[in-house]
């Protein structure tokens, strides 16, 4: 099925806006029940996903767009390099099982297949490469025509993707860190994002003291969440070697995926925030009639994790209920910490002077 | 049209049936005039009692007694009762069989086809568990749907022709369900669903139950007895206390005789609403993941919701709401009634499949609530990683639904591949369920990475996965199809289990109403002290007389008596 089609399926001459695209679907799906008619819903449904996700060629006429053809019914042949960013081995080496038991031959062993992606990831993901390569100037232009694509159709994210909407975003981010971090720094991010492996970038951000771990939080905050994630993650539970995380890169990349994803599918920051915001409050009440002190314990960590990475928002979102906390509690020792905590604070957030409230 | 299409609500709890006529859904009453049958099982000496006449011998005779067992549905749980060993499908088919007696004598009809409702977040094998109830109870079910896509459908069934989107929370005995949906250009699209199958009303008592028997053991110094009877009253008390709280603010929970490690206690002790919630907080804190996840899956934010709807029977708790309030700024609506809601669109979905035209305009789509994909390994270095999850069909997909990805050999002259379908979220297969096998062979031989398989899922509404398999080079299908009877019991082993059921000996229809009155009596009774207690012993030992007598007139006559009798010694009694 290509978009000419599609559009027809839809009974669309040409689409004006997203919405005209959900509501001609839905007026199909009335025609095509998936109770009565599941053939006929399951076309509908797919000429809905191919516009859905390919918004670009809303504005163009159909003559000029190139037909985009939906995977399902004729996929692409496997690609000629079928090797991925995230096997290790320059060279194929002969197939030795060595991990997860002996009974499972190798003859039963499958592998995913890469497919060729759509057209927006291929750009973002060419961008990310330019970034990794040290290349920001192009990835820069890139990036532009991009933006300049996906914003001239006055798109929102639900239309475009939220995976493909991640990554743009991760673009987006580490151009903005241009010139306040070093390239090397920038470099190992996008190569963080691309394996899932932020070893490297946290060793950098690490030396570049907490200057640089601002800079990070403040311009790429879902890097900057991405790394708290990755490094708080799985791969330094005990237990599991390093190596053999990296072993299975590819789950890693999908951790990062899910991670990033979290924060951004479609309702994104506010809505995680909101929830998040809503069981903190439960929590800044309960730091008033808890007599051990909980919730202001645990305030007090997330505090100083966050300070630890440079993640100035949370900060601000905990310190209230800390400040609540400590207030209440007026124990000697959370009034010693309470002015320790205070300064690291506020050397991360530096702006935030105004708003970290005082314990009398 | 020879038999009729029904709805089951298939509760922890409770149980209800629901019929679409003449356009409207209603909840079928069983043998005792009441909608809601509990979910309970009694082996009486040789005779199965079902439902609220069970409810009630679970006080009396806990032992002997089922409850709760959708929670072990998919399991190898085991109930012994008096003796006799029941799975926790068999259970649920005596429900079901009893739920279809009583439709069809409602109706005058046989039950042609069921639509029956599991929670959203059951699994495949919980799914397949309740098939088998179905089969057990001799119904013939084709659809099983999510219990809060039935709350979506019962709720669209009188909002059709407007435009919002809504959010639904179920919290019913067991289980916990939300689902996003939108209702736009008629068509009601449910966008998303998550929840915990173990979280429910019946969670918020054991907190209670726990909260007393600290209580004891502070003040009293002293513990509950191993004593059955004493636990299921104390357990009966703190439910009862618990939808008191609903409406009041404070109350007494009281149990008479309470067996303790130190004798019998006449326990007492004050509860308020407030201090309760504290120790509901942790149950609370676990509803918050699912609404984030079904938002999130459905691309939304908790202030996008036009409309937040509260249904099951927990949700009455001023708690839930106040929750729900506060996540979603804005007052939740309970235009639904809350036990019924399932079950009316149980009976829509039931009706909507027969073709019944006075629902013939209603449109919805569901989508799948769990991943679906298959085992693959990676090579790295000289080592290979094996069990990866390679998602096919992704949750949140809409159904049905016909998704192909490519897989390759791994290694040099690789002739057979094998395909190990799993469902659930986690990136290592072991993590997930493991749901169906099968092997593709004759692969030509060629270095590694070189041929090519497309594996297409196709998940059809009612929920049977089709596996295709094409060899790329050979052009060479192979077609499989997880059955969705296969499971954990083979055919011989269900049919076994059905011929046990059959020899099973029931009270007949009319009695039932009997056998209530008489357990509701006994259960009164143990509570019961003195004058009260004399009072209701006398009007027991009267209806025994009459039913001896085994005239109706009579015996109708006493056990209206004897039910006055238990209306007016003031304690309400669970229904
Ligand atoms: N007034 C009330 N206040 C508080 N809780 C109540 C009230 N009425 C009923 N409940 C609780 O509601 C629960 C039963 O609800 P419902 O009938 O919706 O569940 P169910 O459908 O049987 O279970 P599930 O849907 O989880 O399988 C019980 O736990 C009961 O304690
Ligand atoms: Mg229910």
């Amino acid at each position: 099925m290509d978009s000419k089609q599609a559009l027809a399926e839809l009974g669309l001459e040409a689409p004006t806006s997203a919405d005209a695209i959900r509501r001609a679907y839905l007026r199909s799906v009335r025609k095509h029940p998936p109770e009565r008619d599941p053939e006929g819903f399951q076309r509908v449904r797919q000429a809905y996903d191919l516009l859905r996700d390919h918004p670009w060629l809303w504005g163009t006429t159909l003559e000029a767009a190139t037909p985009i053809s939906n995977p399902l019914p004729a996929p692409p042949p496997p690609s000629a390099s079928p090797e991925r960013a995230l096997e290790l081995s320059p060279k194929p080496a002969p197939v030795t099982i060595t991990v997860e038991g002996k009974s499972r031959s190798a003859l039963f062993a499958v592998r995913k297949d890469e497919r060729a992606a759509p057209v927006p990831w291929r750009d973002i993901e060419d961008a990310l490469q330019l970034l990794e390569d040290g290349k920001l100037a192009e990835a820069r232009g890139l990036s532009q025509s991009l933006d300049r694509r996906m914003t001239e159709f006055g798109m929102r994210t639900r239309e475009i993707g939220v995976h493909v909407i991640a990554r743009w975003t991760l673009v987006a981010e580490l151009l903005a860190l241009e010139g306040a971090v070093s390239d090397d720094l920038i470099r190992a991010l996008a190569a963080g994002v691309r394996s899932g492996d932020f070893d490297e970038a946290d060793r950098l951000r690490e030396k570049g003291g907490w200057r640089v771990r601002r800079a990070v939080a403040a311009r790429a905050p879902s890097l900057n969440k991405a790394l708290v994630a990755l490094a708080g993650g799985p791969r330094f539970r005990p237990g599991f070697s390093r190596w053999s995380w990296i072993g299975v890169g590819w789950v890693v990349l999908q951790l990062a995926r899910t991670c990033l994803g979290s924060y951004f599918e479609t309702g994104h920051h506010s809505h995680s925030a909101q929830v998040a915001a809503t069981a903190n409050g439960a929590n800044g009440q309960r730091a008033v009639a808890d007599p051990k002190q909980e919730s202001l314990v645990k305030a007090a960590r997330a505090i100083d994790e966050a300070v630890q990475y440079g993640d100035c928002n949370t900060v601000r979102e905990q310190w209230p209920f800390y400040a609540r906390g400590v207030r209440q509690a007026g124990f000697a020792w959370s009034r010693d910490n309470y002015a320790e905590r205070r300064k690291r604070a506020l050397e991360i957030c530096a702006e935030l002077a105004g708003e970290l409230s005082e314990v009398p | 049209m020879s038999g009729v299409h029904v709805g089951i609500d298939l509760g922890t709890t409770y149980s209800l049936v629901a019929v679409v006529q003449n356009g409207e859904p209603k909840v079928i009453p069983n043998a005792l005039g009441e909608l809601l049958t509990p979910s309970a099982v009694n082996v009486d000496g040789d005779r199965v009692l079902v439902g609220r006449a069970a409810r009630a011998r679970a006080l009396t005779h806990p032992e002997a007694t089922a409850v709760s067992f959708k929670r072990d549905m998919g399991t190898d749980r085991k109930y012994e009762l008096s003796g006799r060993t029941f799975t926790p499908e068999e259970l649920s088919a005596l429900v079901l069989a009893e739920l279809k007696r009583d439709a069809e004598a409602a109706l005058g009809a046989e039950v042609e086809e069921a639509v029956v409702t599991v929670p959203a977040y059951f699994g495949e094998l919980q799914r397949r568990a309740t098939r088998h109830a179905c089969d057990l109870a001799g119904l013939h079910v084709e659809r099983i749907i999510n219990e809060p896509t039935a709350a979506a459908l019962a709720y669209g069934l009188h909002h059709r022709a407007s435009e919002l989107r809504a959010v639904v929370l179920d919290l019913g005995g067991g289980t916990f369900d939300v689902t996003a949906l939108e209702i736009m250009e008629g068509v009601i699209e449910i966008q998303a669903s998550a929840g915990d199958t173990r979280l429910g009303g019946e969670d918020f008592v054991d907190a209670m139950i726990e909260h007393c028997l600290e209580w004891l053991a502070t003040e009293r110094g002293t513990e509950l007895a191993d004593d059955a009877v004493g636990r299921a009253r104390l357990r009966e008390a703190c439910e009862l206390a618990k939808r008191r709280l609903s409406d009041a603010s404070e109350t007494r929970l009281a149990v008479s005789g309470l067996p303790t490690s130190k004798g019998k206690l006449d326990f007492e002790l004050p509860l308020s609403r407030a201090r309760l919630e504290e120790r509901f907080q942790p149950l609370l804190d676990r509803m918050l993941a699912p609404i984030e996840r079904a938002l999130r899956d459905a691309g939304r934010r908790a202030s996008d919701a036009q409309e937040v709807l509260l249904v099951g029977g927990a949700t009455r708790m001023p708690c839930i709401a106040s929750l729900a309030a506060k996540l979603f700024g804005r007052l939740p609506l309970r235009s639904l009634p809350p036990d019924e809601a399932v079950a009316i669109g149980a009976a829509v979905q039931a009706a909507l499949k027969a073709g019944d035209s006075a629902v013939a305009d209603l449109v919805a789509t569901d989508v799948a609530p769990f991943t679906l994909g298959i085992a693959t390994a990676q090579k790295l270095h000289d080592s290979l990683v094996q069990g990866i999850f390679s998602p096919i069909i992704e949750r949140g997909t809409v159904l049905p639904a016909s998704r192909v990805e490519r897989f390759c050999t791994i290694s040099n002259a690789q002739t057979r591949l094998k395909l190990e379908v799993f469902q659930g979220e986690h990136a290592r297969c072991e993590k997930n369920q493991r749901i169906g096998d099968f092997e593709v062979r004759g692969i030509p031989s060629g270095p590694a990475g070189t041929e090519a398989v497309d594996v297409r899922f196709s998940y059809d509404m009612n929920g049977v996965l089709d596996v295709d398999a094409t060899i790329v080079s050979t052009n060479e299908a192979h077609t499989f199809t997880i059955e969705r009877s296969a499971g954990r019991l083979s055919r011989r082993e269900l049919e076994a289990a059905r011929a046990r059921l059959a020899r099973l000996k029931f009270h007949p229809r009319e009695a039932l109403p009997n056998v209530t009155a008489i357990s509701r009596a006994d259960a009164l009774y143990a509570e019961l002290v003195g004058h009260e207690r004399a009072q209701l012993g006398h009007a027991l030992a009267v209806f025994r007389a009459a039913l001896e007598s085994q005239d109706p007139k009579l015996i109708a006559q006493q056990r209206e008596a004897l039910l006055a009798v238990l209306l007016a010694l003031g304690r309400e009694a669970l229904k």
